[in-house]
Order: structure tokens, then sequence, then C-alpha cells
């Protein structure tokens, strides 16, 4: 058990997962600023509780609110932990060296879960601690609630993260089969958060997604709860909200029990089937086939382009071959518009939207979308963990001689390149769904200005302080509070975009002219900055 | 040729790497850096080929500061870590290299089969660098550099991992660079490699320089072998 948790402090101190920069300027500023966000949606997700408690207690189910948070969290954890365990579990660059060390696989894994489970209790500060202590204040509760509450934050992800540990070692040591490893192993990862995002899209679906506050109520009131589906999916989550909701009674304590066995219960499913598939499943993880090959056309193979169209064709390639930046970097520009999509056509909010597209006023739909397209842009983690993927190679950036500024240019397009993507399907499913042709292509081309401002804005924050020191891709990318920043940032753009065209009614030529001269000046000032400020950065950064 | 004058590096503003360290590699001849571990060897190469700048002083090569592009494509950096770009295939990290140094198209071919034959790692182009050897990782790093021909070879640990063959072919190319009047400048801590090779050499400990000259001229004042020689040089430092 020692071991266990040496180990699980050890990796989560190599993760680095809180480690903040070290440079005075940014020490404090970044804390600060997650800080605050936290707090402003920790307030907003409180107040949201106290108006659906109203809401809910006037037909006296306001007690239905903690299970459905539960069941809320365990769907996040879930598919945050599928992420989280291909990357810990199979694609880490540590798992040889611990290999090599004298521990059983069971307490490998069990400090590997370890650490999943501190990084799901950032999720947990999102979502279910504002609620907990809304509810809390609402119904008047004593000192067992408040015990209790800490109890069920401490074991609450293990249940969903089980589910999910679980699923990823039965993919993947099915896919361990195939003659090229990298290859297989590489598709169960895509498998796996297809599948996850399948199940949330599902239960979506099956809920009936977001109802108004009516429909919840009849919802409750029918019978058709969202609860038991949940409850289904992950079992004995039911016993955490019943705990809390007879914190008072002796109810309370056997619930809590229950609980605290159903996740033992699932540990003990995670160990058991670790212990069966995860060794071979994860042998060979890194391994490459051992026959060589030549090359056959070393005149294509070998063809000169120019240096900065060399150096973008190499982040792709880097891009597309890390299965981790694959999913980060690549992937996430197809999976929020996907996510965006199929919420749309199985929420039944389809046909408000149709309406929408058609009667709505050309400049606000275009200033929607130009908004969507800088959060989609923002979402993918290229231009944030531009400088941050380099390492400790760093310093091969530094001695080949490319000009730095047209070494960040490449790094921007690239992840530039890449939301593209993201932007031409938003408005490719406007115009199928109805949108005004020409209303949609000028969307598109300021979404396309407002998505490389968002690039840049990316990169320059990974400038500033890139995370440099690191043990495997996942700590440069997904454990990067670089990515975190950029989305804050791509948020802050959209409602630049929105809020003044929403507020101040304007019409489409001004809000057209008001998109090109907010976005046009901020891009101009950003890339004068990457060219200057930003590069003598790099180069005076000691590698 | 490679001129350090009066140069310091302070890591953090505390840790002081380099001392006031002056140093002139000429063309032509085989340069050996000699020191003990964190003596500042990397430190100086690190200088050398631009990577990081001096705290003062000055690092010229062939009459370029070291910071420039001009002078950046006028050298040929061989890492102590080959582990680079793992997830390119060998000869798409060359092509990226020679684009990087400008190699011409007609050029560029000849020089990968040349190399490739040399360090007998044609039929291995194909495969990505993740699936190569330690030895295979540095040999494609050496071959990366040498793609443009370059006027300055730089080699920091250069040996370590090759296996015996793929060293003697890398101390002919070295001696086969330096007879076309280029320079070239190796660390090593291996004193037999260092006897063999060089014509010159400097001895660095705790970020100063405590010898710097000919290899012969040292080889006639000592009546001892270099490694007794290095030991109390770096033990009395």
């Amino acid at each position: 058990m020692r071991k266990i948790f040496i180990l699980a402090k050890t990796l989560l101190k190599g993760g680095g997962a809180f480690s903040m920069s070290k440079k005075r300027r940014t020490k404090y500023l970044i804390p600060l600023v997650l800080g605050l966000s936290f707090a402003v949606f920790g307030v907003m997700m409180v107040m949201l509780t106290f108006e659906i408690f109203d809401a809910l207690d006037s037909v006296n189910q306001a007690d239905i609110i903690l299970p459905l948070v539960f069941g809320a969290t365990c769907i996040m954890v879930f598919i945050f932990g599928v992420f989280y365990v291909v990357s810990t579990m199979y694609h880490a660059k540590d798992i040889e060296l611990l290999a090599s060390l004298p521990i059983r696989p069971y307490q490998m894994l069990s400090a590997k879960f370890i650490t999943l489970v501190v990084y799901e209790y950032i999720m947990e500060a999102f979502i279910l601690v504002p609620v907990m202590v809304a509810f809390g204040v609402k119904s008047g509760v004593g000192v067992t609630y408040i015990v209790y509450c800490i109890i069920l934050l401490a074991i609450t992800p293990i249940i969903a993260l089980s589910i999910a540990s679980v699923l990823v070692m039965v993919v993947m040591r099915f896919t361990s089969f195939g003659k090229n490893k990298q290859v297989f192993k590489f598709v169960g990862s895509i498998l796996v958060v297809g599948i996850a995002i399948g199940l949330n899209i599902g239960l979506q679906a099956l809920t009936g997604g977001n109802r108004s506050e009516e429909q919840l109520v009849q919802m409750i009131e029918s019978g058709t709860s969202l609860v038991s589906t949940v409850s289904n999916v992950f079992p004995g989550i039911i016993f955490a909200s019943r705990a809390l909701i007879n914190s008072a009674s002796i109810s309370g304590v056997i619930n809590l029990a229950l609980f605290v066995l159903c996740s033992a219960g699932g540990i003990a499913a995670f160990l058991g089937v670790g212990q069966l598939v995860y060794t071979k499943g994860v042998a060979g993880v890194t391994e490459s086939s051992a026959k060589r090959k030549g090359v056959s056309d070393l005149g294509k193979e070998a063809a000169r382009i120019s240096a900065t169209l060399s150096y973008i064709r190499k982040e792709f390639r880097l891009l597309v071959r890390s299965p981790i930046a694959f999913l980060n970097c690549v992937m996430m520009n197809l999976i929020w518009p996907a996510i965006l999509v199929v919420m749309m056509f199985t929420s039944g909010s389809l046909e408000m939207v149709k309406t929408l597209l058609v009667t709505m006023d050309g400049g606000l739909m275009i200033a929607i979308l130009v908004g969507m397209s800088a959060f989609v842009s923002s979402s993918n983690a290229t231009a944030s963990t531009a400088i941050s993927r380099e390492g400790k190679q760093l310093y091969v950036t530094k001695y080949i001689p490319l000009d730095m500024s047209k070494q960040l240019i490449a790094k921007i397009l690239t992840g530039y390149f890449l939301s593209v993507i993201g932007i031409v399907i938003i408005v490719i499913v406007g115009i199928v769904l109805g949108m005004n042709v020409g209303v949609a292509l000028i969307a598109l081309v300021l979404s396309l200005l407002v998505s490389a401002v968002v690039a840049v804005a990316g990169t320059l924050i990974d400038v500033s302080h890139p995370k440099l020191n690191w043990m495997n891709e996942q700590q440069a990318i997904k454990q990067n509070v670089n990515v975190l920043l950029h989305m804050l940032v791509g948020l802050l753009f959209g409602a630049v975009a929105v809020v003044p065209v929403l507020f101040a009614s304007m019409t489409m030529v001004v809000t057209i002219l008001y998109l090109i001269a907010v976005f046009g000046g901020i891009l101009i000032v950003l890339v004068w900055r990457v060219r200057g400020r930003a590069a003598a950065r790099m180069l005076d950064m000691d590698a | 040729m490679i001129e350090l004058k009066g140069v310091t590096k302070i890591y953090g503003g505390k840790v002081k790497a380099l001392d006031d360290v002056s140093l002139s590699v000429d063309d032509g001849c085989i340069y050996g850096f000699l020191g003990p571990n964190g003596a500042g060897k990397t430190t100086t190469i690190k200088l050398m080929t631009g990577i990081i700048k001096p705290d003062s002083g000055s690092v010229l090569v062939n009459g370029l500061p070291a910071m420039s592009i001009e002078s950046k494509k006028n050298i040929g950096f061989v890492p102590d870590d080959p582990n680079v770009f793992l997830r390119l295939k060998g000869v798409e990290y060359l092509s990226f290299m020679a684009d990087m140094y400008e190699v011409r198209s007609a050029e560029r071919e000849e020089r990968i089969r040349e190399l490739g034959a040399r360090f007998e790692m044609s039929s291995a182009l194909g495969d990505k660098i993740q699936s190569y050897s330690h030895g295979m990782r540095q040999k494609i790093v050496i071959m990366g550099a040498l793609m443009h021909r370059p006027r300055v070879w730089i080699l920091d640990e250069p040996m370590t991992g090759l296996d015996p063959k793929s060293s003697f072919e890398l101390k002919k190319m070295m001696r086969e660079h330096a007879e076309l009047g280029n320079t070239v400048f190796f660390s090593t801590h291996v004193l037999e490699v260092a006897e063999k090779l060089c014509d010159k050499l400097a001895v660095i400990s705790e970020g100063r320089i405590l010898y710097a000259g000919d290899m012969a001229d040292l080889k006639r004042k000592a009546d001892t072998s270099l490694e007794k020689m290095f030991l109390e040089m770096t033990e009395h430092a």
C-alpha cells in the first residue's frame, strides 16, 4: 500500500498537473485568472441551482437535483476519464520505466488510478461542489451533510473512472492483436473516444437534452426520470445523493456505506480486469515494426520545398502521428462541431434552429457564427501548446537557420489550418439547415479572420510561459494550463463578436465593419508582437 | 573558424556555467574539447551554435555572430541527445534538415544516398526514428548535420552509442572534413578518442579553460599519459 501511495505521489509531482510558472510576472497571474474563472463559474452554478431548487421545490421534487448532478458529474468524469486513461495508462513514456521497477502490475495500476482520481477532482470542483453548497444552503443542513459531502467528493469519481478504465483496457487489449500495434492502438484510442462521445450523446437523446424548466418538472412527474437512466449506467451512484438527502437520519449512513461499497466494487473490478488484460494490452505499445524498409522514391521524398512550408509539414506530421496530439489538436476540430450538431438533432431544437436561421437578422447570425468559430478554434490545443510540445528539444528551434518569427508563424499557421476544418463544418451545417448562402459565406470569411486571431493569441500565450519540462506528451498537452487559458481567450473573443452586435442592434453592414475593424486590428497588433517580442523571447530562452 | 572572447554565461542569475572563457578554433583541424561532467562543455557548444546567448563576451563563427541566421547556415550541429523528431521517418528528417539549410534539389538525393551508405542506414530511412536504436538515432542526427556540407561541424559527445564500425567511420569523416579546410569541434570525455583524433584540444573545468593548444605540444611537454594530465588538471582546478 505504501509503495502505491509513494508511486502515486511521484507520478503526480512528475506530471506537474498543478505546477505553475516560476516567473515573477506570471507566477500569480495564472492562478488568479483560473481562480477568478472558477469563482465566476461557481457563483453562476450556485445561482442556477437556487433557481432550479425553487422551481422543483414547488412540485416537491427538489431532491431530484442531487442525483441529477451526481449523474452529470459521472458522465463528465467518464468522458474525460477515457481520455486520461488512454494517455496515462497506454501512451505515457513512464510505463516502460515503471515496468522495470520492482513493483507488481496492480501497484502500478493503482498508483495511476489514484492520479486519475485526483485529476477528476478538478472536474468535481466545477460541477459538484457549487451544487452541493447551493443545495446545502437551500435545504438548511447540519454538520453531517458537510462531512458526507467531503467523503463523497473524495470517492465520487471512482465508479465512473472504473467503468472508463475497464472499457479502455478491454478495447486496448483487443487492439493489440493486429500486426501493426502502433496503428491498432491508435485506432483503438480513437474508438474509445468515439464510444465515450456516443454514450454522452445517447444519454442526452434518452433524457431529452435541454428541456425547459416546465418540461423538466413534467418529465419528473411522469416518471420518465433521467435519474434512473444514469443510475443504470453508473450503478450505485443513486446512494450518493440519498446519503446527502437523508444525512440527518440513519438512512444517510446506510446509503453512504452502500456507496463506499459500490466504489470499492468499482476498484475491485478495475484491478481484476487490469490484472487480466492490462499487461498484454500495454505490451509493445511503444514498439514499432522491426522490419526495416528503405525509401522507394527518394526523389519524391526528398523533393525541395521552402523552409517555412517544410516546417509546417513537419508540424503536421508530428501532430498526426502522436495519438495524444492527434486527439487534442486534430480530432478536437471535428469533435466540437459534431457535438454541437448532434445536440441540435437530439435535443429537439432543430426546428427552432431552422426557424432562427431563416428569420434571424443577418448581422447577428454572422456575429454568432464568428463567435462560435472563435470558441471552436480555441478548443484545439495546437496553437496553445506549439512551444510546449517541443519540450526538451526546444534547442532545435534555436540552431536551425530559420528566422524565429518565421518558425512562430509556421506554428500558428498549423493551428490555424486545423481550426479551419471546424469552421467550414459549422458553416456547411448552417447552409444545409437553410441559412442564406451569401450570409454564410460572409460569416465564413469573417470566421477565418477571427480564427487567425485566436491561433496567434494561443501561440503567444504558450510563448509567454511554455511547459517544457515534461516526461510525456500528455503533460505537455492535456495538463497544460495554456490550453485552458486559450479557451478562455476564445470565449472572450466570442463574446466580443456577439455581445456588442446583440445589444447595439447593429445592421449587417455595420456588423461586418465592426468585426473586420476589431479582429483585423487585434490581428495586426498580435502579429506585430509575434514578429517582435515573442520571437526575441524565444531566442532569449535558455534551452 | 570559431572565436570566443571573454564569454561568461550564468544560468538563472546564480549558476556560473562559463567564466570569462576565450577560445580560438582554427580551420583545417580537429579540435577536441575535454572536461568532466558539468564542466561547461555543452554550454560552450550551445553558445557556438546560437542556442543560447552569452551574458558577456562575444561568440563569432567565421566572423559572424553565432546567433545570426547566416552563421547558423555555416554550422552542422550534432547534439548530445539524438532523440529528435522521433515520429518522423529517417528520410523525412533528412529532407526537413535539407530544406532548413537550403540544400539544392540536385544535391540532396545524392547526399542522402552517400551518407546512408557510409553509415549503413539506407535500408532504415523509410522507418520512423522512433523505431531506431540509440546508435541509429545518433547516426541519423549526424547525417542531418552533414546534409549541407557545413563549413563548421560541431559535435557534442558524438561517439556515445555508436558501434565500433560507425565510430570508426565517423572519425574518418571528421578527418576528411578537416582536411578540406573546414572546422571540426567536438566534445568528449573519452580521452583515448581525443588523444588519437585531435590536432588541438582545450580542457575545461568548472567553467574555466585550463588548457588550450596543440595536442602534440601537450604530449611533448608532459612526461605522462593524457589521462593522468587530465586528472591532475581537473582535480587542481
